[in-house]
């Protein structure tokens, strides 16, 4: 099973839900380039500058641990990758589970998104004026104090620390992307889970990319919010372990 | 006195306070949030989320960042979101969060958050953000204006200039594509010289303006569409089209895709005031360029300018040199079905085309060919000049009566009259096809050699006279030998045979020796052998060398 997270927050979003399924799966998590401990110089704005891109980081993982059958558990704009990593390479996967998805968040003729595109670029505004992207040069310094050993345990913020030009691209790459037209092409028997009231991913965006896959099914969890593992992690686990199960 | 109750305090803090439940549903609001929210305390307290207050762009942040670290966390500080006001009024505000275990009726966690107005704090930021933007775009203009200079430094010949230039526009003031036209060379039209996007440069080969490949027709001048302009000037893709259509037609091959706006910007360079050239760029965004991005590419352009006006008068310098070089030597030997001429010239000094040895041949009647070889003291380009003016004095008085002595004597007058090539040595040999017999006289220097059809070699020491202008009242005499069909004249100068060290008689042997050896060689072989032999497959003397062989066909 592998557990892609979205924008924002790095593989430490999975914390809640990866014990209970740990007991029935072998977890791989991984961080985007640019966040967590990644190797930045590895990151290209030209591959990157599209989702397949990231998909590509994907299949990369899955093919060098030499993976098979994979359950790909992707949550919000990391949805798309699953969904263009699968199209790509589909013998690799058996299931898809994605957490709140959207594969369009800016609204479009007949189309509801939930936003303008003025609000993206108010998104890249937040990105430049909140020190969790700036500061990323400092924590190392604080790591290696031996004098405070109480702040190498608790690195303020780490999680959703990225490397601020890679979080601006990242974030222009995803909330700007349209892969609609890619779902018909998911052949992998897909699970879409559903927040009420999720302020990035309308109910009707959850319902579209369920019924647009070939092998599609919605579950609405009573969780509100857009982070269900985090916020309710017990009904998370249940519904994704009733999925697999049922499906073999 | 009576402590205040937290309740009112909360109320009269100069900050916004609320306390939600775990997932953001408003308990409590006070007053000063509800003042600038424009909302009634019944519109939220229990009935709307956190979220739900912030404008669209702040909710993708809150749930990309702020709420997983708050659950992460339990804790996060400081950071900027925008609250919505009353009537579409935005509220730049800093928000801080707290988790609090028990704090709920039934012990549940709660979260108290402190929402502060920073309108002017954000300003502020956003002052100081715009600042670091330019600042930081300035700088990678003053990185790349370097890393022109230094690319624009490293070339010299007009055309690596022009693919130096236009690679250095890539990335300056967003162009994505860059393409140079310069006037050409005979003045009649203008061409495309030089093109280059961010993967690669490529540079067109003769003048073919445009993807249709034609070239510019004479007399038009500057190729139509291609314009001329004081500062430079952006136009809007379809404005280009319309324009400057060879512009477009260059900065856009049919097979690119590209999506979205497009721009040109058109650069004029620049000497001084004589127009160089154009620079045409293509931007793939709307086009509109901030003083910064537009000083840039003046710079660029004075920058190309520059040293493209070194590269033409470096091209124009070297052109002259080996222009004048090419004329001190005869273009070619004649040819005829009754002989065959071959040459070997190798310059002692490196890079020049001439040195001063020299050769010649040309006919003086029908009947006699008159070939030569000739030295002048010296080395290098002065030897060469010098070469030259004897070269061609030699030529103006060989026809005329006398034979080879008596020429000489004339090239003496020369050589006495200018002052230049005293002391220079040369043989003059002229060869009589109807008599089969060769008329020779040696100024100073070294014997010619000849190969007779059966195969013996002969060095031809007599017809000996001092180097030139040393006795110009001297008569000089030559001699005389049959040169039955298929023999062959080897005449050479020094270069060849002179070897520190060695004897020169020791030399002259071992030259006949390699000479007879030739014996059924063809004639440019026969010359190239024995240039190898006596010296080796690779020219590493510093004096001149020439070798000139003559062959008459056998009956």
């Amino acid at each position: 099973m592998v557990l892609v997270n979205g924008f924002g927050c790095d593989q430490r979003m999975w914390d809640e839900v990866v014990p209970a399924l740990e007991r029935r799966y072998r977890v791989v998590r991984y961080d985007h380039l640019g966040s967590g401990r990644t190797d930045v110089s590895a990151y290209d704005p030209v591959r990157h500058g599209s989702l397949h891109g990231y998909a590509g980081d994907l299949l990369a993982v899955v093919r060098s641990l030499d993976l098979h059958d994979v359950v790909v558990v992707a949550h919000s704009v990391a949805c798309m990758m699953a969904v263009l990593a699968s199209v790509e390479e589909p013998q690799r996967f058996s299931r898809l589970v994605l957490v709140g998805p959207s594969p369009r968040y800016v609204d479009d003729d007949g189309y509801r998104g939930g936003f303008a595109p003025e609000d993206v670029d108010e998104l890249l505004q937040s990105l430049d004026s909140n020190y969790l992207g700036w500061s990323a040069t400092m924590a190392p310094v604080i790591v290696g104090n031996p004098d405070r050993p109480e702040l190498a345990q608790r690195l303020e913020n780490s999680f959703c620390r990225t490397d601020p030009t890679i979080a601006r691209q990242f974030a222009e790459v995803t909330f700007r992307s349209d892969n609609r037209t890619d779902l018909p092409a998911v052949a992998v028997p897909t699970l879409v889970l559903q927040c009420s009231d999720d302020p990035l991913a309308p109910e009707s965006v959850g319902r579209f990319v369920a019924e647009q896959v070939q092998d599609g099914e919605l579950v609405v969890l009573a969780a509100t919010g857009h982070c269900p593992q985090l916020s309710a992690p017990e009904e998370t686990v249940a519904a994704i372990t009733r999925f697999l199960e049922r499906r073999g | 006195m009576a402590e205040a109750r937290a309740d009112d305090v909360v109320d009269l803090v100069p900050c916004g306070y609320l306390t939600t439940t775990a997932d953001g549903l408003v308990l409590r609001a006070n007053d000063e949030l509800l003042a600038w929210t424009g909302r009634e305390r019944g519109e939220l307290e229990g009935r709307v989320r956190f979220v739900d207050l912030l404008t669209p762009g702040s909710r993708m942040y809150h749930e990309s960042h702020y709420a997983p670290l708050l659950r992460l966390q339990g804790e996060v500080r400081e950071v900027a979101l925008t609250l919505r006001g009353p009537d579409g009024t935005r509220l730049p505000s800093l928000v801080s969060s707290r988790v609090v275990d028990g704090l709920g009726g039934d012990g549940e966690p709660l979260v108290v958050t402190a929402v502060f107005a920073a309108r002017e704090r954000r300003r502020y930021e956003e002052e100081l953000l715009q600042e670091r933007r330019r600042a930081d775009a300035a700088s990678a203009h003053l990185a790349r204006m370097q890393e022109t200079a230094l690319r624009l430094a490293l070339v010299t010949g007009l055309a690596e200039t022009q693919i130096a230039t236009v690679r250095s526009a890539i990335g300056v003031g967003r162009t994505a594509v860059a393409a140079l036209w310069m006037p050409d060379p005979d003045g009649w039209g203008t061409s495309l010289r030089a093109r280059a996007t961010a993967a690669d440069v490529e540079r067109p080969t003769g003048s073919a303006p445009g993807p249709a490949g034609r070239p510019a027709a004479p007399g038009t001048g500057p190729a139509p569409g291609v314009p001329v302009a004081d500062d430079l000037v952006v136009l809007p893709w379809v404005a280009a089209r319309a324009q400057v259509p060879i512009v477009a037609d260059a900065l856009a091959t049919p097979d690119e895709v590209v999506d979205g706006p497009r721009a040109v910007v058109l650069v004029p360079l620049r000497d001084g005031p004589r127009r160089l050239g154009l620079l045409a760029c293509r931007l793939d965004d709307a086009g509109d360029l901030d003083d910064v991005e537009a000083d840039a590419l003046r710079i660029l352009a004075h920058q190309a300018g520059t040293a493209l006006t070194r590269a033409l008068l470096h091209d124009q310098q070297r052109e002259a040199a080996s222009t004048l070089q090419h004329r001190l030597l005869p273009d070619r030997l004649p040819t005829s079905d009754r002989y065959a001429l071959a040459r070997v010239y190798e310059p002692g000094l490196a890079g020049a085309q001439v040195g001063g040895d020299w050769y010649d041949a040309y006919a003086l009647d029908e009947h006699r060919l008159a070939v030569v070889v000739g030295d002048v003291v010296g080395r290098g380009l002065e030897a060469a000049a010098t070469m030259g003016q004897l070269r061609s004095a030699l030529r103006a008085v060989a026809p005329g009566a006398g034979g080879p002595g008596e020429v000489l004597n004339r090239l003496d007058l020369f050589v006495d009259a200018v002052g230049a090539g005293l002391c220079s040595t040369v043989v003059l040999a002229v060869l009589d096809l109807r008599t089969s017999t060769l008329a020779y006289a040696c100024a100073g220097h070294p014997p010619p050699l000849l190969l007779d059809p059966a195969g013996e070699v002969r060095t031809l020491w007599q017809g000996r006279s001092l180097p030139l202008g040393l006795a110009p009242e001297q008569l000089r005499g030559h001699a005389e030998v049959p040169f039955p069909a298929g023999s062959t004249l080897l005449l050479y100068t020094d270069g060849l045979v002179e070897r520190r060290g060695e004897s020169l008689p020791g030399r002259l042997d071992e030259l006949a020796g390699v000479l007879a050896a030739t014996a059924g060689d063809d004639p440019q072989r026969r010359v190239d052998t024995v240039r190898e032999a006596m010296l080796g497959p690779v020219h590493t003397g510093l004096d001149d060398v020439c070798l000139l062989g003559l062959t008459t066909t056998r009956s």
